[in-house]
C-alpha cells in the first residue's frame, strides 16, 4: 500500500515536471518574448519611479522611492505574467490541446502545478531583469546571494499563486475574450489595493482593509523585507499567507481545469 | 507513391484476425444531456470488440464527439454506463486513461513546440521510458514522413502534417484502444492511405482496437470492420460496411445477350431458350431479378449479387458464353456506403426536422 502511494506520488510529480518541461521548451523557442515582457517593469522603474522620486514624503525617510518600488514592480510584473496562464488555458481548450492533455493519465493537479512552475520560470527571469536594472540605475538593493535566493523563492511562490488563481477562474469564462477581460478586471484591483507602489500608511482606511486580504501585499512585504529593509520578522507570516492562498488556488484550479472542457 | 499501388485487398488479409468474442468497450443506455436540454447522446447501446476497427458515422451534431469524450472520461455521462477495457471510467479514470489514446477533432498539437518535442512530451506523460521512448519517437517520425521537419516548430507545419503528427502522438503510448475523432480531416489521398496503413499495421502487430468517427465514406468502407450510423444521438444501424451496402441493394449486373445461332439456322437454337428460366451456378451467389426480350435489342438480364468479388464479372460472362450466348454488353453498378448513409441518416434527419426541437445544422451544410 505504501509503496503504491510512493509510486503514485512520483507519477504525479513526474507529470508536473513534464508539463513544466513543455512550457519551458516553449519559452526557449520564443525567448524574445521574455525580453519584451521585461520592457514593462523597466519602464515602470525608469519613468514612473524616476518621476515620483521627486515627490517627497511618500516613502519612509531613509529610502528613495526607486528603492521602495523595486520590490513592488517585481511583484507587479510577476502578477501580470502569471495572470496570463488562465487565458492560455482557455486558448488551449479552444484548440484540442487541453482535451488531449486531460485524456492522458497525468493527474489534473500535475497539469496545474506544471503550468504554475512554468509561470515561476518567467517570474525568475523578471526578477533577474529587475536586479539588472537596479544595478544599472544604481538603485541600492540587497544583492547578497542569500537575499537573491530568497527573492527567487518568494517570486516562485507568487508566480504559482497568481497563475493558479487565474487557472481557477478560467472555467468561468467561456471565451478567450471574456477571460482576457476577467483577467484585467482582477489584475488592476489586486495591483492598486496593495503596497506595491505606495506604502499602506498613506492608503485610505477601506483600501488598507482590502490590501490585508490581498496576496500581492504579502508578496510585496516579503520581497521588500529581503531586498531592502532587512526586517525579516514578518516573513514567515507572509510566506504562510501566500502558501495558504496557493493551496486554495491549486485546489480550485484542479477542479476548474476538469470542468473547463465540459 | 508506392502506397497508392498497394492493392486494396491487402486489408482483406489483415482483416482475418479479428475474433469477435471479447468486448473492450461497452455502452449501456448511455445518455448525455448538455445543460439545459441538448440531448447529444440518447440511450446508446453499443459494444466494440477487441482488435476491431469501428467507425462512427453520422451528420454534424449527431453526437459522435460527445460519445467519444464520454468514453475517454473527458465528460461525465448524464446516465447510463460505460465499460472500457473492463473498467468503469467513472471511478477508474486514471486506469482508463492509461490504456486509451485520443486524437481530438480539433488541432491538438502544440504549435510552439517542435514535432519531436510534441512526441517527447506525450511519451513522457504516458510514462514511456528511454530507450524505448527514443526508438518509438524516431520510428513514428519515419513512418509518418516527418523526419526532415522533426525539429521545426509545429506552427510552421501544413495542416496535413499536423494531423499526421497528432496521430503519431496518440500512437507513441501504444494504446490498447485508440479513439480518433475524424482522424484524416485535411489529409491528401496519399497521406490518408499512409495513416490507414499505419492503423492497420498497429492493429496487426499490437491487437490495438480503434474507435473512430468519420465523414469520409471511403475511409469507413476501407478501414472499418464495422460501422454504426448515428443520428440525433441515436444509433440508427450497426453492421459491416459490406453487409450494409448489400442491405441497401447488392451489386447489380445488367447483360445484353444474343443466342449464337440466331444469325444462322433459326431452328437450331443452342443458347438459352427464351422462355427457359435461367438457373445460375450457385457459387456465384447471384440471382436474376429482371429479364426482358426484344427482337431488335436481344435479351436483357439483370442479376443481383449477394457477394461481390473481382472475378464475378468474368465468371458470369463465361457462364453465358458457355451456354451459347453472345454477351453484347455488360454494366455493373454497386451501391456505396454513401447510399447506406443517405438511407439511414438521411431518412432519420427528415423525421428529426419535423420535430420542433431539432436545433442542429442540416445534413446539407455538412455535405458541401
Ligand atoms: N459543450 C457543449 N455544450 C452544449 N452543447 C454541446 C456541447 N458540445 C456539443 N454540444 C451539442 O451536442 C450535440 C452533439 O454534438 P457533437 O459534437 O457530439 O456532434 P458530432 O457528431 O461530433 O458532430 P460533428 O460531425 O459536427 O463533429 C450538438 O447538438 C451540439 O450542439
Ligand atoms: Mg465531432
Amino acid at each position: 500500500m505504501r509503496a503504491n502511494s510512493i509510486i503514485e506520488n512520483a507519477a504525479f510529480l513526474g507529470a508536473a515536471v513534464t508539463i513544466a518541461e513543455a512550457e519551458a521548451r516553449k519559452i526557449l523557442h520564443a525567448s524574445s518574448e521574455l525580453w519584451i515582457r521585461a520592457i514593462q517593469p523597466a519602464l515602470w522603474l525608469l519613468v514612473f519611479g524616476e518621476a515620483l522620486s521627486k515627490v517627497r514624503g511618500i516613502v519612509p525617510q531613509n529610502f528613495t522611492y526607486l528603492q521602495f518600488i523595486s520590490a513592488g514592480i517585481l511583484a507587479q510584473s510577476v502578477l501580470f505574467i502569471a495572470i496570463f496562464y488562465g487565458v492560455t488555458l482557455v486558448w488551449e481548450r479552444d484548440l484540442g490541446l487541453l482535451s488531449r492533455l486531460l485524456a492522458s493519465p497525468a493527474p489534473r493537479i500535475s497539469i496545474v502545478l506544471g503550468k504554475s512552475l512554468a509561470a515561476s520560470i518567467r517570474g525568475i527571469f523578471q526578477a533577474t531583469i529587475i536586479f539588472g536594472i537596479s544595478l544599472i540605475l544604481g538603485i541600492n538593493i540587497n544583492l547578497d546571494p542569500l537575499n537573491v535566493a530568497g527573492v527567487y523563492c518568494v517570486v516562485v511562490l507568487l508566480s504559482m499563486c497568481f497563475s493558479t488563481m487565474s487557472m481557477a477562474i478560467a472555467s468561468l469564462a467561456k471565451t478567450r475574450e471574456r477571460m482576457m477581460g476577467l483577467s484585467q478586471v482582477i489584475t488592476f484591483p489586486l495591483f492598486f489595493a496593495s503596497n506595491a507602489i505606495y506604502p499602506s500608511a498613506i492608503m485610505p482606511e477601506w483600501l488598507r482593509l482590502v490590501s490585508t486580504v490581498n496576496p500581492l501585499t504579502y508578496g510585496v512585504n516579503a520581497l521588500r523585507a529581503i531586498m531592502l529593509t532587512g526586517r525579516y520578522a514578518m516573513i514567515p507570516t507572509d510566506i504562510a499567507v501566500l502558501a495558504l492562498y496557493l493551496t486554495l488556488f491549486i485546489a480550485l484550479a484542479t477542479i476548474s481545469i476538469s470542468r473547463i472542457i465540459r | 507513391m508506392a502506397l497508392l499501388d498497394t492493392p486494396l485487398s491487402f486489408r482483406a488479409v489483415e482483416r482475418g484476425n479479428v475474433v469477435r468474442n471479447n468486448l473492450v468497450v461497452e455502452m449501456h443506455a448511455l445518455t448525455k444531456i448538455y445543460p439545459p436540454s441538448t440531448k447529444a447522446v440518447d440511450s446508446l447501446d453499443l459494444g466494440i470488440y477487441e482488435g476491431e476497427i469501428f467507425g462512427l458515422l453520422g451528420p454534424n451534431g449527431a453526437g459522435k464527439s460527445t460519445t467519444i469524450k464520454m468514453l475517454l472520461t473527458l465528460i461525465p455521462p448524464t446516465s447510463g454506463s460505460i465499460i472500457v477495457n473492463g473498467m468503469d471510467p467513472r471511478n477508474q479514470q486514471t486506469q482508463v486513461r492509461r490504456v486509451v489514446g485520443y486524437v481530438p477533432q480539433e488541432v491538438s498539437v502544440d504549435g510552439d513546440l517542435t514535432g519531436f518535442e510534441n512526441l517527447l512530451i506525450s511519451a513522457k506523460l504516458y510514462g514511456v521510458k528511454d530507450p524505448e521512448r527514443s526508438s518509438r519517437i524516431s520510428l513514428l517520425l519515419k513512418q509518418f514522413n516527418l523526419e526532415s521537419r522533426a525539429n521545426e516548430l509545429v506552427k510552421r507545419y501544413s495542416g496535413g502534417m499536423m494531423r499526421k503528427l497528432e496521430i503519431a502522438q496518440a500512437l507513441v503510448s501504444q494504446p490498447r484502444i485508440l479513439f480518433m475523432d475524424e482522424p484524416t480531416i485535411g489529409l491528401d489521398p496519399v497521406a490518408k492511405r499512409e495513416v490507414w496503413r499505419q492503423i492497420l499495421e498497429l492493429r496487426m502487430t499490437m491487437g490495438m482496437t480503434v474507435f473512430l468517427s468519420t465523414h469520409d465514406m471511403g475511409e469507413a468502407d476501407f478501414l472499418c470492420d464495422r460501422i454504426a450510423i448515428m443520428n440525433a444521438g441515436r444509433i440508427v444501424i450497426v453492421g459491416e460496411p459490406g453487409k450494409l451496402k448489400q442491405a441497401v441493394g447488392g451489386t447489380v449486373v445488367r447483360l445484353r445477350l444474343r443466342s449464337r445461332t440466331d444469325a444462322g439456322d433459326k431452328s437450331q437454337v443452342v443458347g438459352l431458350k427464351v422462355q427457359q428460366s435461367i438457373r445460375l451456378p450457385s457459387d456465384l451467389n447471384a440471382k436474376v431479378i429482371n429479364e426482358s426480350h426484344s427482337e431488335s435489342e436481344g435479351r436483357e438480364i439483370s442479376i443481383a449479387f449477394d457477394k461481390w468479388s473481382d472475378d464475378a464479372l468474368p465468371s458470369i460472362i463465361r457462364y453465358f458464353e458457355g451456354c451459347g450466348e453472345e454477351v453484347l454488353a455488360v454494366n455493373a453498378s454497386t451501391p456505396g456506403l454513401d447510399d447506406v448513409f443517405l438511407k439511414y441518416a438521411g431518412l432519420r434527419l427528415e423525421e428529426a426536422e419535423k420535430r420542433p426541437t431539432a436545433g442542429r445544422r442540416s445534413f446539407r451544410s455538412h455535405a458541401r
